[in-house]
């Protein structure tokens, strides 16, 4: 408890602190258009202030008052001991130097309006200034000059200065003045030399001095501003104040980062830096040719033929069959269509949907063909996007103005409260366990797939009802398509097609049965419990199902509002001109809810590349399926290969960078 | 109104059957998404041997005739114990209120910057802020680490000299790493959200306003601050949730020298790995972690999805 409490109050004080700063900041530059020579006056004396504390702070001057450790070194021995008065003192004077003669300053440049006066007063107060500070230095941190990058450096951003000032349409003069000195003083910092005897005040003090004049001149060369340009720096300051912090946080935390990311992946590990270390693309080889993250060898079995334990097609060449059932579904479809609207063929809704079926049921045999981190995450993406958004969109039509749809829709969105941590538990542990076949199962799935196993391998009420129950949907579908064959076959084309799914898995109810046996050579029926987390490739889709679970909420939310954000006018019409729910739901909802669909897929897809939890919980990357966070997450910190984690984060950030395009193209087009 | 269906002629007996029938898909999938969490419930009341041979639905006693027992939360939530959660509880606390608080005051402010005050660059600095939205963490977590422990340090080319940007504070291991990751990391989607809503709040507020010569640090605190408590309190809602579930950010920062500020998520995927010495109680713990989350997801689950929908929805 102890913890917590020093937690709140660290954290309390130093977002006091922050929020009095920012606070005052805001008070600052709001006497910009109220008292401008305050302001000005204010100024000076932070901008002497903060650049005082910070020198005194590096200990780089000589104190007038001897104190004790400084205040950035870890045991903060130094402000509340060895006599008060001494450490406070110690530490305060150079910065209450530099506010008073900031603030002196800056007064004097808000008052002086004669502009060769100003040129005097602000050379002669910043050159002073300087050759004070330069005295003041402690002598192991003077400065030896070396011609060379001192000339070079003040030339480069002199001529930098005054390029920019010609780009932006400013005085090229006051661009000199500002380059020369930024460049001057690189180049001086580069000659201070450290403990050296060759080091020498003179060489210090006209460091400083020119640096000095340098300054001044450029101060001395701007004017008072009239009350337009206080109003415009008032406002610009404000953006600044506003935006500041979150901007630089994010280039903090996230751009620089990302860089530094890029630029450790093209390095060797442990290399200091990136000239020493750059190995090209070599981590980026590695992680494509190791047959862990792509191996596409078993990629020649998909349409051969194989003997297959179960009697379910789980997935590989067993599916093909039904991926040319549903192709050849979808050409009898398209020329049904053609007939129905006056062309030869034409590729509207139902032959589409029995297409996508078919793409569908091939890419799900195609993953199971190949193996490899790389293969496991474009799967994940496919086969959650797809499942998550339609089941999403299905759940919202279904749930839109049913009874009891804010119920239903919330224990559908629960899960996404839940974190992946706990769900992974939750399925692991509850649904997904497997046990041998003399214990009973207390996994759910493996219990319902060996009862079915178990009812339906015999006669008797069990297997006559579970039977009964897809032959009812079957003929549900049939219903529909009888029912809508009148008004267009392609449709009613469709229903019966997506009828013999459920027609004949009844028949092998009815048959040999369903669900989790096996028939010994024996000619016995034993019990099959199926190993969930554990069987390669098709772990890989029931850890999907996790995200699955979580996500379809999310989709079914979003989808929600924005089925019930479409104009009932659009629908009143429709109704009036006579047509169907489904007409009205497939050509009128769906293509105006597309751009939300859009954006629910695409979170989607930048959500599910990133799985890491549910994989590390589960399996660890185990029994092939592993995905591409995971193997970062073990490369870069159990391993200590930080050349291919970077490598493999900066695959991830590929894999998502398509969507981030969209997102750049959908945001321009829109105004800020 | 009830759904309608494609059929014609609904007041036939087959079709209110079929009517009655197009129902139960709904409800199928409301009871099975619902069966998991409720699976968690019931498995944390059972001893640990009913857990170990038999499944939730049966609620089968162990040997000694227990079919419902307290202990294992009595396990999990006593502060003795190795297996003892309260500790992370806390530290879960400690993570996920900066980590909500303080993303919240510093997007809005940028939010109301990018919004309504003009300034050059403001929209090629917003896109790219929100660009940011789908960028993997991965993709800065190994730099980042490294500045926790080491500081940032940049040395000048040609002139070798060293300036140090962040000194090396040492941070790894303490929830100021996490939740200062989560403040940075949450800053695209939270400014997205805010620029939003305060950027469609009527102008004449703000020009009326500044006639009466208010600066925008007045007319952000006295205006735009009370207008935009919605989507503040959905931010808020949905980050709070984020920064309690989130698991890879925690691991990362805190890893090995930071065992004693492990969040309950760390904590019960510790518990999990543990070979399955400790698997009966992992229902209690986590129903525990999921415990905060879903009070507020049920209390709150309003401005939660308002939250979501803010900005996702076209119309």
């Amino acid at each position: 408890m102890g913890k917590v409490i020093s937690t709140l109050i660290s954290v309390i004080v130093a977002v006091g602190a922050t929020s009095l700063l920012w606070v005052g900041l805001n008070l600052v530059f709001a006497q910009a258009t109220r008292n401008f020579r305050l302001f000005s006056a204010m100024i000076g004396a932070i901008v002497g202030g903060v650049s005082l504390a910070v020198l005194d702070g590096n200990r780089l001057l000589t104190g007038l008052v001897e104190r004790p450790a400084s205040l950035f070194n870890g045991n903060a021995e130094g402000v509340f001991t060895d006599g008060v008065g001494n450490a406070i003192a110690g530490h305060l004077f150079w910065p209450a130097v530099g506010i008073v003669v900031g603030g002196a300053i800056g007064y004097a440049l808000a008052i002086v309006e004669d502009a060769t006066l100003r040129l005097a007063v602000a050379i002669g107060s910043v050159t002073l200034s300087a050759v004070v500070l330069s005295f003041v230095l402690k002598t192991r941190y003077e400065l030896a000059m070396r011609s060379v990058p001192l000339i070079l450096w003040t030339v480069v951003f002199l001529a930098a200065g005054v390029g920019l000032a010609y780009l932006r349409g400013r005085n090229p003069i006051h661009g000199a003045l500002t380059g020369g000195f930024i460049g001057w003083v690189i180049g001086s910092f580069g000659g201070a030399l450290q403990g050296v005897s060759v080091a020498n005040q003179l060489e210090t003090t006209v460091a400083f001095a020119v640096a000095g004049i340098l300054l001044g001149a450029r101060w001395g060369l701007t004017t008072i501003p009239g009350v337009a340009r206080r109003a415009r720096i008032d406002d610009d300051s404000r953006a600044w104040l506003f935006v500041g912090p979150a901007v630089g946080f994010i280039a903090v935390m996230l751009i620089v980062p990302a860089i530094q990311t890029l630029l450790l992946s093209v390095q060797e590990d442990d290399s200091a830096n990136l000239a020493e270390g750059f190995i090209g693309l070599d981590n980026y080889q590695t992680v494509f040719t190791d047959p862990d993250n792509f191996n596409a060898t078993r990629a020649d079995t998909l349409f051969a033929s194989e003997a297959s334990t179960s009697w379910f097609p789980w997935g590989g060449s067993a599916l093909i069959p039904w991926v040319v059932f549903f192709i050849v579904v979808g050409i009898v479809l398209a020329y049904l269509l053609g007939r129905e609207t006056g062309q030869t063929f034409n590729v509207g809704g139902p032959p589409i949907a029995a297409l996508l079926i078919a793409a569908g049921l091939f890419s799900f045999a195609l993953f199971t063909h190949l193996r490899g981190t790389i293969i496991n995450n474009l799967w994940w993406v496919v086969a959650v996007t797809l499942l998550s958004t339609s089941l999403g969109l299905a759940v919202a039509k279904m749930a839109d103005g049913a009874r009891g749809e804010a119920v239903a829709k919330s224990l559908v969105f629960m899960p996404m409260a839940i974190s992946f941590v706990s769900a992974s538990i939750i399925w692991r542990l509850m649904m997904y366990q497997a046990r041998d076949i003399s214990s009973d199962q207390t996994g759910m799935f493996n219990a319902l797939w060996v009862w079915l196993g178990r009812t339906t391998t015999e006669w008797g009420v069990g297997k006559v009802v579970i039977g009964a129950i897809f032959f009812l949907a079957a003929a549900a579908l049939v219903y529909s398509a009888v029912k809508t064959v009148g008004r267009s076959p392609a449709v009613a084309g469709l229903y019966g097609a997506v009828a013999v799914v459920p027609f004949w898995v009844g028949l092998r109810t009815y048959g040999d049965g369903i669900g989790g046996y096996q028939i010994t050579d024996a000619g016995e029926v034993r019990p099959l419990a199926v190993n969930f987390v554990q069987g390669v490739p098709y772990n890989n889709f029931w850890l999907m199902v996790i995200l699955i679970w979580i996500q379809t909420g999310f989709a079914m939310v979003i989808l929600s509002a924005a089925i019930k954000a479409v104009p009932d006018d659009y629908i009143e019409a429709a109704k009036i001109d006579g047509a169907a729910d489904g007409q009205i739901f497939w050509r009128i909802t769906v293509p105006t809810i597309a751009p939300t669909i859009g954006v629910v897929a695409t979170t989607i897809m930048v959500n599910v590349m990133k799985v890491f939890d549910i994989v590390k919980v589960t399996t660890n990357g185990q029994f092939g399926s592993q995905v591409l966070a995971n193997a970062m997450f073990t490369e870069a910190f159990l391993f200590f290969n930080q050349g291919v984690g970077a490598a493999l984060a900066i695959l991830l950030f590929l894999g998502v960078f398509p969507v981030m395009v969209y997102n750049i193209l959908r945001l321009t087009r829109e105004e800020v | 109104m009830a759904a309608t269906t494609d059929v014609v002629g609904e007041n036939d007996i087959i079709g209110r059957i079929y009517g009655a029938l197009s129902k139960v898909p709904l409800w199928f999938i409301a009871a099975v998404w619902f069966l998991p969490t409720f699976a968690l419930f019931i498995n944390s009341f059972r001893p640990r041997d009913a857990q170990r041979n038999s499944g939730w639905w049966t609620l089968q006693a162990n040997d000694v005739g227990t079919r419902v027992t307290a202990e294992n939360y009595e396990t999990v939530l006593s502060a003795s114990t190795t297996n003892s959660l309260t500790e992370s509880l806390l530290n879960s606390l400690a993570i996920s209120l900066p980590a909500t608080v303080i993303p919240i005051a510093i997007a809005a402010f940028a939010a109301y910057g990018f919004a309504w005050i003009g300034f050059r660059g403001r929209r090629l600095l917003f896109i790219t802020v929100v660009s940011l939205l789908a960028i993997p963490l991965q993709v800065a977590l190994i730099p980042l680490l490294r500045m926790y422990i080491a500081g940032a340090h940049f040395t000048v080319p040609f002139i070798d000299k060293t300036l140090t940007l962040v000194p090396a504070w040492g941070i790894q291991g303490q929830t100021l790493a996490v939740w200062l990751t989560h403040t940075g990391f949450a800053m695209p989607f939270a400014i997205f959200l805010f620029h939003n809503y305060i950027s469609s709040l009527p102008k004449d507020i703000f020009e009326s306003a500044r006639i009466d010569g208010a600066d925008h640090f007045t007319i952000f605190w006295r205006l735009v601050v009370p207008l935009s408590i919605p989507v503040l309190a959905a931010f808020a809602i949905f980050q709070f949730l984020w920064t309690w579930n989130d698991y890879l950010i925690a691991v990362t920062m805190l890893g090995a020298s930071g065992a004693d500020n492990l969040p309950t998520t760390v904590a019960i995927a510790n518990l999990a790995g543990d070979f399955g010495r400790n698997e009966h109680l992992l229902p209690a713990g986590a129903f525990i972690q999921a415990f905060v989350p879903l009070v507020v997801f049920f209390a709150l689950q309003r401005y939660f999805v308002r939250g979501l929908l803010a900005g996702s929805v076209k119309g």
